[in-house]
């Protein structure tokens, strides 16, 4: 019987269902052996009441992903005649309009995707009452279901209707769920490297990202509880997306020429964006590989191998975008075109190892800044000091100098497994915040310590002052050994009468901004004839129970009070007898 | 009738037709010839309405086809390459074309199984021969009963003898239904026993296009014998497609009526002179002769 609607054809409608049956059918089984038979699994083993409840939102893990999955194959069947051109010439030739030959597909599709769903909702109902214990949450499975294959079946017939043919079609459709998460963590990797104190992205920044891979999104989302409105939002969202995508697909089927069918892509301004993100992506992403490869390292200040690494990858990378739109191999002829893209590359990267844009150097003026956070961190911190200090008014130029310090002097910031000294700054300027994160892998000099011990002696220092003074202070004399090579220590407990007052002497100098990291990050590396402090203090927590905390602290000359009051309880003043190494005196 | 005016269209930067004019009357077998490359099948997938054109109209009925199901209906195209659903019989694209052609005759379609016997109707397509499916192509698209048939080298592949069925049943359409039928082909012998109208296409445009008869009243071969072994300096007006000689034998194809050629080359007085009718083939051959990169060369092994 012929339908003498223009915008859908039941005998093609059918024709789709009957001939494509194995795929639908396959879906159908899974499914029936996930929800209905393990319903009746658990009515002969288990807990039926939270398995009803449960078991629905729990599989909605593992419909989206394969939801994704078939709508894929799904799509290549319906849209079969995208592909070759005498499926092209034969549906070309019928008398139905191309959006009835659209939309008659894409229903059958969604036939395909939702009809398994619906039996499996029936059959889980019919077996809920036969057991006593109707649930809704299987219709809540089955309108999550509906709403999140419509958006895939769109995202792929759209797939389908750019490329002309069926395997490029599947590839696009997966790779553009993936291409947004993974270059943005090849960005964000390979600005860390080359941008000295680039923070990454921002979070509001990675979560907008995040929905761009549908995917990930879907399957991390917490389903089980049951659906609240920002898991409907999300469904709802995609689901939007999903009718734009259908949208679009139509008109460009509309306009689409039947005689490019089994061409890569198939329209014009698309091929260029093929080629543009084919070399950008492949570009960075085949570049770091073969700098990695080729050069073994990839760091700040070594842009140039990068760079030259990146130009190769991108003549590459282009010649074979040409490669797959052209199906030959003779393309040599676009040899402009790469060596166009090489070229461009090269100027990102020095643009960017060379700081043209100014980002590296870039210190706000004190003046500008409303504010400025700063988090110290690194194993040259002593204990936790230094996280999250706010500062504001005349306070921020002690931040900027350090900052602008450690922009000057970036050469010297050296490389490790472990970093001695972490910063993070997030200056609010008006109504824009700039970040900033340095970490340097060497002690710092004189002056890196001057205007560290500024910057911290000015904010709120979290010097635990206000736990009280220590149970246990001692400090320790590196006797022999330089910068901790075979370094031996002698070491003095403080007397219990002492603590106190050997405490608030090294309170009062951190207080005056006196306050001095540690020399090497990680172990007690000393010079020889240099103090370290220790104090190891319990505190009772919340809960019972006690913690432990040690604290480590270089007795520079700087500590004024310190020394002094060591000194005037006679601490320097002892001899030490050492069977092995003799006697050294301190003082 | 069918009518292409002015088409063009690129493929990439192929220009394939060029300003592209025909005409296939209502009722006439329209035979389609040209050499490879000519553009015969993209025309065809123009007039069948799967190729849009840049420029041009393509009008069937009156009407322009390209998204006109209307029209669409009323058309069946035997392509080149054939296409069915996978794993499908030619019974159920009978069910599909039932469904889709307005006026898809079943009873034809069980009158038709006695004109194709070898083709088993519930065999899987893809398992028939080449020669069989395109009978089963044949099949189905004289079942859809079309008032226009296009058939792109619809003999390729078909026996002798299947071969004289098809054209005898296409051609029982045309005197009984008025079906305009549009053929292309290579097999310009076989054209010529069924088509009254002929187009010679080249390089995307159209050479010729005129009425078996008239094309073949148009072009004459003379053979004669001369007084002298070479043949005399004919005059530049009087135009000769081709000469050759054996022995003294020479063979003229002169533009023209056969009348007219005999009574321009009496003036000559030669000694045999006779005038013989030229096959479509040798029409074609003669016309497209004077096209560069295109000539008859002798090839010598």
């Amino acid at each position: 019987m012929r339908c003498e609607t223009s915008f859908f054809s039941l005998t093609l409608y059918k024709k789709h269902l009957t001939r494509n049956w194995p795929l639908w059918a396959a879906h159908l089984g899974l499914w029936l052996l996930i929800l209905p038979v393990q319903l009746w699994n658990q009515h002969i083993h288990g807990d039926l009441n939270s398995f009803v409840r449960n078991h629905p939102m729990d599989s909605l893990s593992v419909l989206f992903p394969w939801l994704a999955f078939v709508a894929a194959l799904v799509a290549v069947v319906v849209f079969f005649h995208l592909f070759k051109s005498n499926a092209a010439n034969f549906i070309g030739a019928l008398p139905l309009r191309r959006e009835g030959v659209f939309l008659t597909a894409f229903a059958a599709g969604y036939t395909m995707l939702v009809g398994p769903l619906l039996v499996v909702t029936l059959v889980t109902i019919l077996l809920e009452s036969i057991l006593g214990i109707l649930a809704p949450e299987i219709l809540v499975f089955l309108a999550a279901g509906a709403l999140n294959s419509f958006f895939w079946l769109s995202f792929a017939a759209l797939c389908c209707v750019i490329s002309g043919h069926a395997v490029a079609a599947v590839a696009f459709y997966f790779i553009f769920n993936w291409i947004v998460p993974v270059m943005v963590a090849l960005v964000e990797g390979l600005l860390s490297g080359f941008l000295y104190g680039f923070v990454g992205f921002g979070a509001g920044f990675y979560e907008g990202a995040a929905w761009l891979c549908p995917v990930l999104q879907l399957v991390r989302h917490n389903w089980r509880g049951g659906m609240g409105f920002d898991d409907w939002n999300m469904l709802a969202i995609y689901a939007a997306v999903g009718f734009l995508m259908t949208l679009c697909a139509v008109g460009l089927h509309h306009i689409r020429k039947a005689e490019r069918s089994g061409d890569l892509i198939v329209f014009d301004p698309i091929k260029w964006l093929f080629k543009i993100c084919v070399t950008v992506c492949g570009g960075m992403g085949f570049g770091t590989f073969l700098t990695i490869i080729v050069f073994d390292s990839m760091q700040l200040n070594e842009g140039w191998k990068f760079g030259i690494c990146c130009a190769v990858a991108a003549f590459i990378c282009y010649m074979v975008s040409e490669m797959l739109l052209a199906k030959s191999f003779k393309v040599w002829k676009h040899w402009k075109g790469a060596v166009i893209s090489a070229v461009a590359f090269v100027l990102v990267v020095a643009a960017v190892d060379m700081d043209w844009i100014g980002f590296t150097t870039r210190v706000p003026d004190p003046a500008s800044v409303k504010s400025v956070t700063a988090t110290f961190g690194g194993s040259g911190i002593s204990g936790s000091a230094g996280n999250g200090l706010k500062f504001t008014g005349e306070d921020v130029k002690a931040v900027t100098d350090l900052h602008r310090y450690l922009v000057e002097h970036r050469e010297d910031i050296g490389y490790g497994d472990e970093y001695y000294l972490s910063l993070n700054l997030e200056y609010k300027l008006g109504w824009t915040t700039l970040r900033r994160q340095y970490r340097s892998w060497y002690a710092p000099g004189d002056e890196e310590h001057r205007l560290l011990n500024a910057a911290l002696g000015k904010g709120d220092s979290s010097f635990p002052y206000d736990r009280g003074t220590p149970n246990h202070l001692s400090f320790s004399l590196c006797v022999s050994g330089e910068n901790g090579d075979d370094a031996e220590y002698i070491g003095w407990e403080i007397n219990t009468e002492d603590n106190k007052a050997v405490w608030d002497a090294v309170a009062a100098d951190m207080l005056a901004g006196r306050y001095v990291l540690r020399s090497t990050p990680g172990e007690e590396e000393l010079n020889t004839g240099e103090l370290e402090a220790q104090w190891i203090n319990n505190y009772a927590i919340v809960g019972g129970g006690q913690e432990r905390q040690f604290y480590t602290l270089r007795l520079s000359p700087e500590l004024t009070e310190t020394w002094k009051t060591l000194k005037e309880r006679g601490y320097l003043d002892r001899r030490v007898v050492s069977a092995s190494w003799g006697v050294e005196t301190v003082g | 009738m069918i009518r292409v005016s002015h088409v063009e269209k690129h493929f990439d930067s192929f220009h394939c037709l060029k300003d592209l004019t025909m005409t296939v009357p209502t009722g006439a077998v329209y035979g389609l010839v040209g050499p490879n490359g000519a553009g015969k099948s993209t025309i065809l997938r123009h007039i069948s309405g799967v190729y849009q054109p840049e420029s041009g109209e393509v009008e069937v009925g009156g009407e322009s086809v390209y998204e006109n199901p209307l029209i669409k209906g009323k058309l069946a195209c035997i392509p080149d390459e054939l296409f069915y659903f996978t794993s499908a019989s030619t019974k159920d694209m009978m069910r599909f074309y039932k469904g889709i052609y307005p006026k898809f005759d079943m009873e034809r379609y069980e009158h038709l199984k006695e004109a194709f016997p070898e083709v088993n109707e519930n065999a899987p397509m893809r398992r028939l021969s080449k020669g069989m499916q395109k009978q089963a192509a044949f099949w189905l698209a004289l079942s859809c009963r079309p008032e226009y048939l296009l058939l792109d080298e619809p003999v390729d592949g078909l026996d002798p003898v299947m071969r004289r069925q098809v054209w005898s049943l296409m051609l029982k359409d045309v005197a009984s239904n008025g079906t305009t039928v549009l053929v292309s082909s290579h097999n310009l012998r076989e054209l010529e026993d069924v088509c009254d109208w002929v187009g010679i296409l080249s390089h995307g445009s159209m050479m010729i296009e005129r009425s078996l008869k008239e094309l073949q009243g148009n072009v004459v071969k003379m053979q004669v014998v001369f007084q002298e072994r070479e043949a005399p300096e004919f005059p530049e007006d009087m135009e000769i497609l081709h000469i050759s000689q054996v022995g003294r034998i020479h063979t003229v194809i002169v533009r023209g009526t056969a009348e007219e050629a005999t009574n321009r080359l009496a003036v000559y007085s030669p000694v045999l002179l006779e005038a013989l009718p030229l096959s479509l083939e040798e029409i074609f051959i003669y016309e497209l002769g004077g096209e560069q990169e295109y000539a008859v060369r002798d090839i010598i092994l």
